[in-house]
């Protein structure tokens, strides 16, 4: 009963808060009268309700999606590889840092217009979101993998643990709450920037595309209706992969929360 | 039948900014337990790390023929992330045994609790416990008493003389009273040397 109350509070707060905002839009649409600039809330839903009738919405959300996490998972699956690479070679650590240090200086933009030159505008958003989240995964796995205490190392050998027995055992748990606050914080930054490569390379089927007409054909309520989709899609993808990382490390009995945002960007 | 246990040093140097062992020759040639007293910073817990192969000795050898080393380390070394069980379970297989162990520590009732949920004499016995569950023939014990109460020091160190019949078990320990209950092999680790200690030196001191 306590706990239904407590939830029931902690709705009625949510919502409450969704209306002050709703009404300061409101408030500044009434302020600004140009539709051009700022869309109302009632043309954005009404533009919403009409879009998410049409087929080539969900399939435009779904092509994005599917980019941005294809990308994504590379950056995760080979961010790991080369830490554990770099970890057991200094050159290449050595090697590796100074392109690291370039790509995660180097603006969306730059990268996209220089992509597109090699590859077909369908990829560019793939490897955009890739180059945007492979230095947040290879750097936080890299650290977590030097922060693994040696003396756990030391009693693992000491008992005689298998190279797969300390693997499982002390480096995939030491590591694993380094790996998932970068994991945390590149699902949103892939996202971004993977909508971001797709409105400069406007791939046929994309959310970018969308966006970049809305601009083109000044339909205000539809680009904030894209807007939206994009934020509430990056929102619900970054919360079902953290699902799916807790129940990933319940399952290899790591029974701990792992820590808030500790990624270095 | 049981294999003999043996342990030699033969000539083994090592040291960091100076030397600790110098052509150190020693030879436990009885099964039992050895107690090891010595200053801080004598070289006690090097001296274990040489035997278990943590420290490999700069020159000469330590030989020993034992399958298994059971080292309970200075620190506790218990993996926060897994129960209390399941830290005895990777060091072996039988759960009963583990089990068995728990109840003989007083710990039963703490094995599905993490370590972050015990206090230091619980973690000390948790420690205690994996290195028995892994049931090496020598065992290393670097101070394996502290932060537990004398009753229950009594029952272990009981345990510990049972247990140790027919292995070799060098205790590391600046308590004289707890190397004078638990063996009656004590030595003092000075200057690359293991001098034997009579029991009967510190009853007259301590008289």
């Amino acid at each position: 009963m306590k706990i239904f109350i407590i939830q029931n509070k902690k709705y009625i707060r949510q919502t409450a808060i969704l209306l002050v905002w709703l009404l300061f839009w409101q408030i500044l649409y009434f302020f600004v009268q140009k539709d051009v600039l700022i869309a109302s809330p009632v043309s954005v839903a009404k533009a919403f309700l009409s879009l998410c009738k049409e087929y080539d919405f969900w399939l435009t959300i779904l092509a994005s999606l599917c980019r941005i996490l294809a990308g994504y998972l590379f950056s995760v699956f080979f961010g790991i590889l080369f830490a554990v690479f770099c970890y057991n070679n200094a050159f290449v650590h050595a090697l590796l840092q100074p392109a690291i240090q370039t790509i995660k200086a180097t603006p969306v933009v730059s990268f996209s217009i220089l992509v597109l030159l090699w590859v077909k505008t369908d990829f560019v958003p793939i490897i955009i979101s890739f180059l945007m989240v492979f230095p947040l995964i290879w750097t936080n796995t890299t650290i977590g993998i030097r922060q693994t205490q040696k003396q756990y190392l030391e009693m693992a050998k000491a008992y005689g643990f298998s190279s797969f027995k300390t693997l499982r055992y002390i480096y995939v748990p030491s590591v694993f709450p380094y790996f998932l606050s970068a994991c945390h914080a590149g699902i949103g930054m892939a996202w971004k920037a993977g909508i971001a490569a797709e409105v400069i390379c406007t791939p046929s089927v994309s959310m970018g595309k969308k966006i970049y007409e809305t601009k083109i054909y000044l339909e205000t309520p539809e680009l904030f209706v894209w807007t939206i989709c994009a934020i509430i899609f990056s929102i619900i993808l970054e919360k079902l992969f953290l699902k799916l990382l807790y129940y990933f490390s319940k399952r290899i009995g790591i029974s701990y929360e792992p820590k808030n945002n500790i990624a270095i960007s | 039948m049981n294999q003999k246990i043996t342990l030699q040093f033969h000539n083994v140097t090592f040291g960091y900014d100076k030397p600790l062992l110098e052509q150190f020759q020693f030879s436990f040639e009885k099964e039992g337990i050895y107690t090891l007293l010595g200053k801080s910073g004598c070289g006690k817990t090097t001296f274990l790390k040489l035997i278990s192969g943590l420290l490999l000795p700069q020159s000469g050898s330590v030989i020993h023929s034992a399958k298994k080393i059971s080292f309970l380390f200075q620190e506790n070394r218990l993996l926060p992330w897994l129960t209390v069980l399941d830290n005895l379970l990777i060091v072996t297989k039988d759960r009963q045994y583990c089990l068995f162990l728990l109840k003989e520590l007083d710990l039963l009732g703490t094995e599905n609790k993490m370590p972050s949920a015990l206090s230091g004499g619980m973690l000390r016995r948790v420690a205690l416990a994996r290195a028995l569950a892994y049931d090496g023939d020598i065992f290393l014990l670097d101070e394996p008493f502290t932060g537990i109460d004398t009753e229950r020091k009594q029952h272990i160190m009981l345990l510990l003389q049972k247990k140790m019949t027919h292995k070799i078990c060098i205790f590391v320990t600046h308590h004289i009273q707890e190397a004078l209950s638990v063996s009656s092999h004590i030595y003092t680790l000075e200057k690359s040397t293991l001098k034997p200690v009579s029991p009967s030196f510190f009853v007259e001191e301590s008289c």
